[in-house]
């Protein structure tokens, strides 16, 4: 015979610990739950704060490249229009002078007229390679090769230049900072490392475009420019990176310094805008 | 500031727990201790969830309901379970019930703002952790106290009230250990620029 089931004080404490034990092992659960959860945001907003930096970065030095660009090209409309056009005029005022002198003063007159018609090619040749349109006309090869011929003019350094492979268009964008890249570069020859030979070499392959230039200065280590954050290489490498490409710098004491960027052509770059176009924006 | 109230609020756990035993064995019963804690609890938690919450509506919905369920218990205290005569199971369960919607809440903020601080080290974590733990476990129990009282039932479930009272002291605890070392500096910072 079955006797019905009565519920006794073990029963109802057995049924409080399961209860309180599903209860606590849930809420545990829920706790761990919470905890991976919390942990997979802190990676998500942590790739999200890098991604945004990282935009800054390059938005940042993107406005610095188009602020450098118009300043540059005041200075060389100013150059161009107004500077080169006052010495021609005192050019011309000389001319007329010199009627009047005698052969002394005139031959001296003749010297002082020489140096200012080469002071005005030197100025229009600078306005030229500060000026964007000047560059993007002549394209990267060519405008290297007045600057080349410009430098070697002033004695000052002796450059070399060197081209292989089938020149093609790599973007007004991207040959503006390479040719900036370039300036960069002599100008840190010229300022720091008491160069006196710089070579430049451009290689147009189907793939793959690089720029090497080369100084024969006193060289330095790369620790030793690390922490400066304003310094012109680490311009060279943002700026190599801002166009898509990568800039690799070796040097050491008494070597010398060279600068290798190498850019892929066919790689679209992702700076905002058409390689075509005469803003960075 | 809403650690310090924490540790206001343990020294006042500490404080109930001796004079609980004292009424126990002097008046027989601890239904004004109870009615005390009740009420300190209410007022010390809902202050520190107030601090720490930071969401304008959750804040505005706290300044009008903070009053409203004190005037409530004052109304629980003195017609409906006065203080002398039985716990006060009401308001017991509307906090249990206030904490839960609150500690979920934090979570919900902890979430959507995520520190770069590790989570175990985060005293907010401990205390939220704390105060859910508590609450869940807690509101059968608080809810049927005096159905155990009334009819002399042995009440096996507080024993497991007194381990949830032990952990509840020993989470807030680390809470407060936690948030005292040198990880929430910045976490205190971020919670101030918050404000």
């Amino acid at each position: 015979m079955l006797t019905p089931h009565t519920p006794n004080k073990n029963d109802d404490l057995s049924q409080a610990l399961l209860l309180t034990g599903i209860l606590f092992a849930f809420l545990v659960g829920c706790v761990i739950y919470f905890v991976v959860l919390y942990r997979n945001r802190q990676v998500k907003n942590k790739k999200e704060q890098e991604e945004r930096e990282a935009i800054f970065q390059q938005e940042l030095l993107k406005t610095q490249v188009e602020i450098q660009e118009q300043t540059f090209e005041q200075i060389s409309k100013e150059i161009h229009d107004n500077i080169t056009q006052v010495l021609s005029f005192v050019k011309l005022t000389m001319r007329s002078l010199g009627n009047g002198l005698d052969e002394a003063n005139k031959a001296k007159l003749n010297d002082s007229r020489e140096l200012l018609s080469q002071t005005i090619i030197d100025l229009r040749d600078m306005s030229k390679s500060m000026s964007f349109e000047h560059i993007a006309s002549a394209g990267l090869a060519k405008s290297i090769e007045k600057e080349v011929e410009r430098m070697n003019k002033s004695d000052v350094i002796k450059v070399s230049y060197a081209i292989s492979g089938k020149i093609y268009s790599l973007g007004e964008q991207r040959e503006l900072v390479l040719f900036r890249i370039l300036q960069e570069s002599i100008n840190n020859a010229l300022k720091h490392s008491g160069a006196k030979h710089f070579n430049i070499s451009l290689q147009y392959r189907e793939d793959l475009f690089n720029l090497t230039l080369k100084d024969d200065g006193s060289g330095f280590t790369p620790a030793s420019v690390e922490n400066k954050s304003g310094s012109g290489l680490r311009n060279i490498e943002n700026r190599a990176a801002m166009i898509g490409g990568k800039a690799t710098i070796d040097s050491a004491p008494g070597k010398g310094c060279r600068v290798c960027v190498e850019l892929y052509p066919l790689k679209q770059f992702n700076s905002n805008g058409a390689t075509h176009s005469n803003s960075f924006s | 500031m809403p650690f310090k109230i924490l540790a206001f609020y343990l020294l006042f756990l500490l404080v109930n727990n001796i004079a609980n035993r004292y009424f126990i064995i002097y008046f027989g019963n601890n239904y004004l201790i109870l009615n005390i804690e009740t009420f300190v609890d209410f007022i010390l938690i809902t202050l520190i969830y107030f601090q720490l919450l930071t969401e304008k509506i959750i804040k505005n919905a706290m300044r009008i309901a903070i009053p409203i369920i004190l005037l409530f218990y004052i109304f629980n205290s003195i017609f409906l379970q006065p203080v002398s005569i039985t716990f006060p199971g009401n308001a017991m369960v509307i906090n249990k019930v206030l904490f839960i919607i609150l500690s979920l809440l934090y979570f919900k903020q902890m979430l959507a703002e995520p520190l770069e601080i590790n989570i175990i080290k985060q005293g907010n974590f401990w205390f939220n952790i704390a105060v859910l733990l508590n609450s869940t476990t807690m509101f059968l129990n608080d809810y049927l106290v005096n159905y155990y009282s009334k009819n002399s039932v042995y009440p096996v479930v507080h024993y497991f009230w007194n381990a949830s009272d032990m952990l509840l002291n020993l989470l807030l605890g680390t809470a407060i250990f936690i948030d005292s070392s040198r990880f929430n500096k910045k976490l205190n910072a971020h919670a101030s620029h918050a404000k």
